[in-house]
């Protein structure tokens, strides 16, 4: 995977290869969160979800994330924030946020933050497919 | 030459998810009045796709999100951004 930090992909995503970019001689802590496609929702078991993004504002919308995690938490170094867009079957990766700093104490404050505003802000899209119907879904 | 509330903005609206949906396309190209803001073109938009506006959908001019009062140029690139769901 080349060295992109903020990336909307069709593609199959991983935690690791995201991982291996943040870790570096300064680095002592690195945190993952991987958000994975769930077989039911309120009750409804979920066939598989369709992502849909903006993709160029999507990658800006991230890396604006970035620099809000730097700004409340001057230690953390790097932050990468990767997400699947297309069909995504039940148990795929559809996000991966890695964050790394110096040492632990921010990064879990940090990660929480960082996913928190990317189900806030970031221009995508999810479409719960079900046997009998869809919907588009939001948090907010 | 143009007078003032002749067509002189052309806009490519793009539209995602629901919006896309309800509007048919996911790329338009929106023609608008000198000095048409934000809100015009929402107006716009809601009077002839009136179940946008139950959506509460937010605006970004050239991928950043603005305010309805923003004067749109020629070329400008707007988008319907209905609520995110992403994560």
């Amino acid at each position: 995977m080349a060295d992109k930090r903020f990336v909307v992909t069709d593609a199959l995503i991983k935690a690791d290869p995201l991982v291996s970019q943040l870790v570096m001689a300064e680095a002592g802590a690195v945190v993952t969160f991987v958000g994975v496609v769930r077989g039911n929702s309120e009750g409804r078991q979920v066939l598989h979800l369709e992502y849909e993004a903006y993709p160029e504002m999507a990658e800006a919308v991230m890396q604006q994330i970035a620099e809000e995690v730097r700004a409340r938490w001057p230690d953390v170094q790097e932050v990468a924030i990767t997400h699947r867009v297309g069909r995504l079957e039940v148990g795929e990766t559809a996000v991966v946020i890695a964050l790394s700093a110096a040492h632990r104490p921010s990064v879990f404050d940090a990660l929480h933050y960082a996913i928190d505003r990317v189900k806030e802000i970031v221009p995508i899209w999810k479409k719960e497919v079900w046997a009998d119907g869809s919907e588009w879904k939001s948090e907010q | 030459m143009l007078l003032k509330g002749e067509i002189s903005v052309i806009v490519k609206l793009k539209l995602f998810a629901a919006s896309r949906e309800i509007a048919g396309s996911g790329e338009t190209l929106e023609s608008l009045p000198d000095a048409a803001t934000l809100r015009d073109l929402r107006d716009k938009l809601f009077a002839a796709y009136p179940d946008l506006g139950n959506l509460r959908v937010q605006f970004a001019v050239n991928r950043a999100y603005v305010s309805l009062d923003t004067v749109l140029e020629d070329g400008d690139e707007v988008a319907c951004i209905p609520p995110v769901g992403g994560g």
